[in-house]
């Protein structure tokens, strides 16, 4: 051999000091692709805001080239885990995956300021514990907006801004049934998740999802006692937290006998699908199993089902803008264009970036707010030729972020989840 | 000053007595009016070698040799002792058509290659200046471009792999015989267009071209020549590849086709196949509109003799006229030196910003002034020929970029400095 | 090499005191620019200079003189050969955000951009004026124009349109010493020596290209694609010589094998023939007459050659159909095997059959099964061996392999490299194509340019050991 070879010391199987298992770390073999669909590196065009860069710095930390320090945890907290990076990876390297492992090791040497902190531990450990905690947040929300003068406050705080701009938007609560029946045939029972965010801010797109379900054939139950999928757990370093609500969802939806369940949250079904992996080495593993196989996104099922009949047109156009974890973790590419194509006469526009991240990547408005503002800002820019009649996205922290945009610049139009419009197709209302 | 004994028995015991010439006939490789002292004709690189080596030894100035045709180009030798004529250097080593390669050594006559290649349907599009003259050592070493150049490139875009002999007597070699090849630094390059200052080539591998199907040539006689340039520019623009766009001045125009347009002609060369020519004639006329009082198509037999004696443009245009100016612009500026032609004698290749200028040694200040504006437009001027005087008085080329990194590259192959001392560089 | 701890803050404070404001020296941070794309090497910089201007290189540059600081210049880091791996202890110069378009002539068809633009981006940004940038190496959605420069880049449209040195007109180089020159330009010729053309391809070595003046090319008005399948790689190959001997030169010539084809078809079901031994894409590209007359010359051809089937597409969505399998085989090859290292190298066309079924049997010898898809115009081989690191052993044989490929490829007249580069890859290789006179005078070239061995050191040419040790 004429080369001094340095054989990486990654052992196979194993999990790194890094975090990510080191198979994933060597699949990666820096090819650059990544690079090119990667929103933060292409706004910084700076390595350690690539894929790429973020692997070559878990790669360092896994060889002990460099130690699991405070810059480690800053980079691995400036992705969004929108994985573009997957969808057009050459190698197949799992990165969402991996930066989520990372995140676990990165909050034991992480800085963050106080409000950030704070904002952090209200949201993921007090807020989200529970249904009832969570009601009690929205209603502190509520009085919150009342208070004069907030946004010059909520200026101050670094993250805090975009925190006030998101979660300071009113909610809105329609009733939801119970449980609704087909008048024809059944096609199966599909239980509905309702989640957190969505199911305090968006319930209207729940009340769409359920009235296409039961067109489409199926008993839709929506229980009552579920609660949170765990999914901003997941992604931000905190697993312990996120299994414990999994294996409680597990539980409760699997008690109602579904034949499928449904989840019209992209980030939530991104997460809901890999239940299996997540809660592979817990006593709930082989209820995981059984749920993940049935989990699909209110997309999935309704382009799977039969043409619905009659839908009426609707006269309009509409912008679509695709959830990261839709086309990119769900791999889920182009559908919201193609179920809102079959209704007639809807003008349908999906941009050439519309698979690029709004920015709004879960909590990462919280934690890197001004690379969040300068997504959106981007997204809005290229959006705005197309003087679109509405907007949608199917997925909360996306419908948050791009009305927080639309709002600043002064567009007054609708933004929701494509749903909603899809089921202003369907005759009787 | 006589040669001494030393060295011509030393090139004799090398080359033969019959392939060294030291008496009168070393006149005839003159350069600038001097005259080496000996003159060698190697038949081998390992010849080459061993001469540079003894001149080296030495400290003799050495210059290689081809066909001649541009030893007008340059500053007059410092020191000129031996001249290195490669004409006997002239096997093709290894001809692949179905590799679109061949390997000749540098001695090769184009016009000798140009055959062998036509008789597989194949060619180098380089136009050399003299094409009956030039060898292919010569024609890499000059790099000048030919009047295809915009369409085709330059020489150096057609060497594949060359060995030379440098300053220092060894052998070096570059490239190799592959279409695409990274490796190591391109010596191909660096040798083309160096003048015969690094190294003395010896052996060149040239990627080739199947010949197009069929070539025609509109010549547009113009009434006035102010609108020349313009016309070419248009032409450029407009059609969608012309193979070459040239401009000639009115009296050469009459010499080579027998028609005598005021304003000079336009020659537009299309290579291709039939029914893409005629649109592409056709297109032509549009362009030129009323702007030609004739148009004319020279095609099949007539067309390979009137484009030798074009690429013979000293002895066409420039005849009688003893200095050649060569100037070369971005393309898109020509027009502005539409002035400095009129009423000359010149031709210019439109499509790729080159005037070949013919004139009287008149006017000094002139040149000075043109090759200011010259550079002024980001462009270059060289002399192709002229008297001592001018050249004594005017450099032949304008100042070298990076002149001491030149000087360094120089030394770096040639470190005695005794490969075509002063031509080029020092 | 490496920097003195109390030299370094000297080192910091003077990166800072010539205006450079990004400069990176946390472990973590240097770690990401420790290596390529190259999977046999990497190596820790002291110091990454992200720089935000030409000015930040040339003083970067002097800083390094200063302190005797090795330096690495970076693009996208897309490089196969480990060119952009830095020295240990170095200074790596990342490029990427020299980025702008600065001038686009279209009345000289070229333009002026920085080392850090990304070559699709050029095509894409001069689409309006009807030109692209000619050469396509396949990173090209991610490389960058000076990392092209650097490696002399290629492509499958190198075949018609030459690869990168033929359409780099003009460079502005910071010398290694930190002075900085300006080389070629718009017009056709200059005086003196073509340094322009020895920079490009020298890996670095030479100095750092801040400006690039490249050459642009018009786009054709015609395009048709042909997909050709043999069930013999003879044939395929024997066709491949044919074309050209016919006198035609197609924009691309891509062959691909049949256990190529086996993975493409089981993974992405592009609709290759199933018993085809070998696949040809052609494209030829022109006026109207020639595209068509060269299209029915390929497809008649193809069949006395025994072509099983040809496929002839026109639009775009016809063309992107017949290429679709080919731009998915590297993906299709990840699900086959975790890790694979890809080669290059060029053989004369005439001996295409010869060296593949070499490449089969060494590959075989090894356990391996090679996967063959490369632009068998220009003769330019991409076998691709893949195996998987958890296996004992797998990666040193692929190593091993890789070896004896090189020396059968260079047995047959080949090169080292046809568009990838020596980098630290095949440095030490360089004694079985060149001799030691003709290393030596790349040497003392890389002096003229680097008295002080600063740029890129240890890159193209053997180290010194080495290359006495393979010459004798």
């Amino acid at each position: 051999m004429d080369h001094q070879v340095k054989v990486a010391t990654l052992i196979p199987g194993q999990r790194t000091a890094a975090g990510p298992l080191a198979d994933d770390i060597r699949r990666c073999v820096a090819c650059g692709i990544c690079l090119t669909v990667c929103p933060t590196y292409q706004v910084t065009l700076e390595e350690w805001q690539s894929p790429r860069g973020r692997i070559a710095a878990m790669r360092a930390v896994a060889e002990g080239r460099a130690p699991l320090n405070e810059r480690f945890a800053a980079f691995m907290y400036d992705c969004l885990a929108c994985r573009a990076c997957e969808a057009v990876c050459p190698s197949g390297v799992p990165f969402g995956r991996m930066v989520e492992a990372a995140r676990v090791e990165a909050e034991r040497v992480v800085r963050r300021p106080l409000t950030v902190r704070l904002s952090r531990w209200i949201l993921l450990n007090w807020a989200l514990k529970s249904r009832r905690r969570f009601a009690r947040f929205v209603r502190l929300l509520d009085l919150y907006r009342k208070i004069p003068g907030r946004r010059v406050l909520a200026g101050i705080a670094p993250g805090l801004k975009m925190a006030e701009a998101q979660f300071g938007q009113a909610t809105d609560r329609v009733d939801l049934p119970e449980r609704l029946t087909p008048a024809g045939p059944v096609a199966g029972r599909a239980v509905l998740l309702t989640g957190c965010v969505m199911d305090f801010w968006f319930r209207p797109a729940h009340l769409a999802t359920a009235r296409t379900l039961v067109a489409a054939g199926y008993e839709v139950v929506i229980p009552r006692d579920q609660w949170c999928c765990g999914a901003l757990h997941f992604h931000n370093g905190q697993p312990e937290n996120g299994r414990r609500l999994a294996a409680d969802l597990v539980r409760t939806v699997l008690n109602y006998g579904p034949d499928v369940i449904v989840t019209n949250s992209a980030g939530c079904g991104s997460v809901l699908k890999e239940y299996a992996e997540l809660l592979a080495e817990t006593p709930g593993a082989e209820a995981a199993v059984e749920f993940g196989r049935r989990v699909r996104d209110i997309h999935e099922v309704l382009l799977a089902a039969p043409e619905l009949p009659n839908l009426r047109p609707v006269r309009r156009r509409v912008v679509v803008e695709n959830p990261c974890h839709l086309v990119h973790a769900q791999r889920l590419a182009g559908v919201t264009r193609q179920l809102l194509g079959r209704v007639p006469e809807l003008e349908v526009i999906e941009p050439r970036d519309a698979n690029r991240c709004c920015g709004a990547a879960g909590i990462f408005g919280l934690e890197r707010p001004d690379m969040s503002a300068r997504l959106l800002n981007d997204k809005l820019a290229a959006l705005e030729p197309f003087r679109p009649d509405e907007i949608v996205s199917a997925n909360p922290g996306c419908l948050l972020q791009l009305r927080t945009g639309a709002r600043e610049r002064g567009w007054n139009i609708p933004i929701r989840h494509p749903v909603e419009l899809f089921a202003e197709g369907l005759a009787d209302g | 000053m006589a040669v001494s004994a030393d060295l011509r028995e030393t090139l004799v015991g090398l080359v033969g007595p019959e392939n060294v010439l030291t008496g009168p006939e070393t006149l005839l490789y003159a350069v600038d009016g001097v005259a080496p002292k000996a003159v060698v004709f190697p038949e081998t690189r390992d010849q080459v070698r061993e001469i540079v080596r003894a001149a080296r030894r030495e400290r003799l100035g050495v210059l290689p040799f081809g066909g001649g045709t541009k030893v007008g180009f340059g500053n007059p030798p410092a020191a000129y002792d031996i001249a290195v004529v490669t004409r006997r250097l002239n096997r093709v080593v290894d001809y692949s058509p179905a590799d679109l390669t061949v390997v000749v050594e540098a001695g090769l006559g184009f016009d000798r290659l140009t055959d062998l290649l036509r008789r597989e349907g194949q060619f180098l599009p380089l136009d050399p200046v003299g094409p009956g003259r030039s060898t292919v050592g010569g024609i890499v070493a000059a790099g000048l471009g030919g009047l295809r150049r915009a369409f085709y490139g330059p020489p150096r875009d057609w060497v594949l792999g060359v060995a030379a002999v440098a300053g220092d007597g060894e052998l070096i070699r570059g490239g190799g015989r592959t279409v695409k090849n990274v490796s190591g630094y391109d010596l191909c390059r660096l040798l083309a267009g160096s003048w015969g200052s690094l190294g003395i080539i010896v052996e060149l591998c040239f990627k080739v071209f199947p010949l197009p199907p069929e070539d025609v040539l509109a010549v547009l006689g113009l009434p006035a020549p102010a609108d020349l340039f313009g016309l070419g520019r248009d032409v450029w623009r407009q059609v969608p590849y012309p193979a070459a766009i040239l401009g000639l001045d009115a009296e050469s125009a009459r010499t080579l086709t027998g028609r005598g347009p005021a304003g000079g002609a336009l020659l537009v060369l299309f290579s291709g196949v039939r029914p893409d020519l005629e649109s592409q004639l056709s297109q032509l006329r549009s362009v030129a509109g009323g702007r030609a009082e004739f148009f004319e198509v020279v095609r099949d037999d007539d067309l390979p003799g009137l484009w030798a004696r074009l690429c013979d443009h000293p002895d066409l245009v420039g005849r009688d006229l003893p200095v050649w100016v060569r100037l070369s612009v971005p393309p898109a500026e020509i027009g502005a030196f539409a002035p400095n032609v009129a009423g000359r004698r010149f031709l210019a290749d439109i499509a790729g910003g080159i005037i070949n200028l013919y004139r009287e040694p008149d006017d000094p200040a002139g040149m000075v002034d043109l090759r200011r504006r010259a550079n002024a437009a980001g462009g270059s001027l060289a002399l192709g020929r002229a008297p001592a005087a001018l050249k004594a008085a005017f450099p032949a080329w304008d100042a070298l970029p990076a002149p001491e990194l030149m000087d360094r590259v120089k030394r770096a192959l040639d470190p005695d400095g005794i490969l075509s001392p002063g031509r080029l560089v020092r | 090499m490496t920097v003195q701890i109390h030299q370094r803050s000297a080192v910091l404070e003077a990166f800072r005191a010539a205006g450079i404001r990004q400069v990176l020296t946390d472990p973590v941070e240097v770690a990401i620019f420790a290596k390529d794309a190259c999977p046999l090497d990497q190596a820790m910089p002291a110091f990454v200079v992200v720089a935000e201007s030409a000015d930040d290189v040339v003083a970067a540059v002097r800083v390094c003189n200063r302190f005797s600081l090795p330096f690495t210049a970076r693009g996208a880091g897309t490089g196969i050969s480990g060119g952009a791996v830095p020295v240990e202890g170095g200074v790596v110069i990342s490029l990427a955000k020299l980025n702008r378009i600065l001038e686009v002539d279209p009345e000289n068809r070229c333009a002026w951009v920085g080392p850090g633009l990304v070559n699709l981006q050029l095509s894409e940004h001069v689409r309006p004026y009807g030109l692209h940038y000619a050469p396509d190496p396949s990173s090209y959605m991610v490389s960058t124009i000076g990392g092209n420069v650097a490696e002399n880049a290629g492509g499958p449209h190198c075949l018609a349109y030459g690869v990168t040195t033929n359409h780099i007109l003009g460079l502005e180089l910071v010398l290694p010493t930190g002075e900085v020159v300006t080389l070629g330009g718009k017009a056709a010729e200059y005086p003196g020596f073509d340094l322009r053309g020895l920079v490009v391809g020298s890996e670095g070595t030479l100095g750092i290209v801040t400006r690039v003046l490249v050459k642009l090319t018009p786009n054709p008005p015609e395009l048709r694609t042909l997909l050709i399948s043999f069930r013999s790689l003879a044939d395929a190959a024997a066709a491949v010589s044919a074309v050209i001997a016919a006198g035609v030169i197609p924009v691309a010539l891509e062959m691909m094998d049949r256990p190529c084809l086996e993975v493409i078809e089981e993974y992405v079901h592009a609709g290759y023939p199933a018993d085809a031994e070998a696949v040809l894409i052609v494209e030829v590209d022109g006026l109207p007459g020639k595209v068509a007359a060269e299209a029915e010359q390929v497809a008649q051809i193809a069949r006395a050659h025994n072509a099983v089937e040809v496929r002839l597409a026109t639009d775009p969505e016809q063309r992107a159909r017949l290429w679709f399998g080919r731009r998915a085989a590297f993906g299709a090859i990840a699900k086959l095997k975790p890790n694979y290292y890809l080669h290059d190298f060029v053989v004369p066309r005439t001996r295409l059959v010869e060296v593949l079924t070499q490449i089969r049997t060494i590959c075989e010898k090894y356990g391996f099964v090679p996967l063959n898809v490369f632009h068998a115009g220009d003769g330019n081989l991409h076998p691709l061996i893949v195996y998987d690191y958890a296996e004992a052993g797998a990666y040193e044989r692929a190593l091993r392999a890789g070896q004896e490929i090189i020396r059968v490829c260079i047995a047959a007249g080949g090169t080292l490299s046809g568009e990838h580069g020596i980098g630290i890859e095949k440095r030490d290789l360089m004694p079985l194509v060149f001799s030691p006179e003709d290393l030596a005078a790349m040497r003392r070239l890389k002096r003229a340019f680097d008295p002080n061995n600063l740029a890129n050191p240890d890159k193209l040419l053997p180290l010194e050991t080495a290359g006495q040790e393979a010459a004798h």
